[in-house]
């Protein structure tokens, strides 16, 4: 908010002296940008930082175990915050301050996880602790459904996240110095969906983010969920869906867009997903480095080439990934070693002239088209 | 967006109800369990003296925990299988033995004896009551009286096999009786 305030300053101040904008006009806008900026950004902020607290609050309230309540005071006091929180909730709501509601929405599905909590602790239930999380993230869920709420129902997302991991480590077991994880946890998934539902419904730009990098983390932890955590089958398919995802970017770019403009987002998606999957490959899989050099090639290769479309598309965020996946892959293969370190050396050299070669290639392309464009204007 | 709703009220009554019967739920079912169930009294013996209470609760090994490894000899390699546990209590002595671990509920049921439900982990047998939580800093009381007396758990089973805690024994006297609510 305070950003947009300072650039709307400068540029006021140029078109006012262009002669777009009377001096009157100025102060209107400002006037207007003031008056809809009191309340909103930074009480939002600390509104949704104070239903944080709140669910500490509670949570530590659960986990001091005060033997000086019976059971019924303490559970009064959890039912009595919650439908507080519910109720300032609608206070809000109809006071037409919506951003507040939803932190107090928030605050109240805290306390719904530390009435969970508490009911286990009176109790003394030792079950499947995940079970636990998992009804918090539906009581959640359901909350966000009934009441719209964008905030609460990225905290169910988060708590399906949660949960979907606490269920995957729930089998895995330590052999030697391996993580032997269990099973893939298809049963995110339909929750997942669930979630999907919701943001469709409020239209939620920001959900759609949220939505994908969920899916994303659970695609690769997944490729990790196969045998051993270095299973060949694993990894490949995390790297066939990621390619898969790039593919339909790539291919099918316009049509989607004609739909919606996400064709830029799923390249970037499919790309972390694909180099997970050969990065595990590589790294993991391939133990005794036979294969180092050839997949080595190859998913360099990949990543310039995807670095070439991005830039092509204008899409910034893949080449910053890009970047990312560039500088990680070369550090990784740095750490392998091809053969000796003198082979590694050899191995970089030879690279770093190809992509040289192909720098100056890109040169003389650009050099040649804005001359051809600048002789034909 | 909340601004988009129709009719608030209705979602936020709906919401309200929903988690509170939830818990309510939760609620009502252990009470029930605890009322209702055939009250059983378990040894306890600490699995380590000197690291049984971590944080605010209490890891309680139970003698039916470990039973004679040649009734688990068919589940040696499982992990978190639901299994039933046929336990007996001897005529003269009052502890409580595992008779025989199935995978399905066993067919006779003898008067002495009660089924639990579990879950077999390579030797060990897990009924989810290993936990009992205690007071903020009790701990260290609760550990002396551990090592120098005998504790037991009382445990009430309902009809499905299920264990829940209903309270601590030290020496045959219950140390924490719990009122249901």
């Amino acid at each position: 908010m305070f950003r947009y305030r300072s650039r709307l300053e400068t540029d006021l101040a140029r078109w006012q002296a262009a002669g777009w904008v009377t001096p009157g006009h100025a102060t209107a806008i400002r006037a207007e940008v003031a008056a809809r900026g009191v309340g909103f950004g930074l009480s939002t902020v600390l509104a949704t930082l104070a239903a944080v607290l709140i669910g500490f609050a509670a949570m530590s309230f659960v986990a001091a175990n005060w033997q000086a309540m019976s059971k019924l005071a303490r559970l009064a006091v959890i039912f009595a915050a919650m439908w507080a929180l519910f109720g300032a909730g609608y206070g809000l709501m109809s006071r037409q301050m919506p951003r507040l509601a939803d932190a107090a929405l928030l605050a109240a599905t805290a306390v719904f996880g530390a009435g969970i909590m508490l009911i286990a602790q009176m109790y003394h239930m030792d079950g499947h602790p995940p079970d636990a999380v998992w009804l918090w993230g539906i009581g959640t869920l359901a909350v966000g459904l009934l009441t719209r709420s964008n905030p609460v129902l990225a905290a169910a997302l988060v708590l399906f996240v949660v949960w979907s991991w606490m269920e995957m480590m729930s089998g895995a077991r330590w052999f030697g110095t391996a993580l032997t994880p269990s099973h893939i946890h298809w049963s995110f998934l339909p929750y997942w969906a669930a979630v999907a539902v919701g943001v469709a419904v409020t239209r939620w730009r920001h959900g759609l983010h949220l939505l994908a990098l969920a899916l994303t983390q659970w695609i690769i932890a997944s490729g990790f969920m196969v045998g051993r955590g270095d299973s060949l089958g694993g990894h490949s398919a995390v790297l066939i869906v990621g390619l898969a995802l790039m593919a339909t970017s790539i291919f099918a770019g316009e049509i989607i867009d004609r739909w919606r403009q996400i064709s830029g987002a799923l390249l970037n998606y499919g790309m972390i997903i694909a180099f997970a999957g050969a990065l595990a490959l590589q790294f993991i899989v391939d133990k005794s480095g036979a294969h180092t050099v050839w997949m080595g090639l190859i998913a360099l290769a990949g990543i310039l080439g995807t670095l070439t479309w991005a830039w092509r598309t204008d899409n910034r965020p893949a080449m910053w990934i890009a970047y990312g996946c560039f500088a990680i892959e070369v550090f990784s293969l740095y750490l392998k070693k091809v053969g000796t370190l003198l082979g590694t050396s050899g191995f970089f050299l030879a690279t770093g002239l190809m992509v040289a070669a192909l720098a100056y290639a890109a040169y003389r392309l650009h050099e040649s088209r804005t001359t051809a464009s600048g002789v034909a204007s | 967006m909340i601004e988009v709703l129709k009719r608030p009220v209705a979602a936020v009554i709906a919401s309200v109800v929903l988690l509170t019967s939830l818990l309510g739920a939760m609620v009502f079912e252990r009470v029930q369990h605890l009322r209702n169930g055939r009250e059983i009294v378990l040894a306890i013996r600490p699995v380590d003296p000197r690291d049984l209470f971590k944080g605010d609760y209490v890891r309680l090994g139970y003698d039916i925990a470990s039973p004679k490894p040649d009734l688990l000899t068919a589940y040696n390699n499982r992990r978190d299988l639901p299994v039933f546990v046929l336990i007996e209590q001897g005529a003269t002595d009052p502890a409580w033995t595992v008779v025989a671990v199935t995978e399905q509920w066993p067919v006779t049921v003898a008067a002495n004896q009660v089924v639990l439900t579990a879950k077999a982990n390579y030797r060990t047998l897990q009924y989810g009551i290993e936990r009992y939580y205690i007071p903020e800093g009790t701990g260290p009381k609760l550990e002396d009286q551990a090592r120098t007396g005998k504790l037991a758990a009382i445990v009430a089973i309902n009809s499905k096999g299920k264990a829940a805690i209903k309270g601590l024994m030290l020496d045959g006297k219950k140390i924490y009786d719990e009122p249901l609510l």
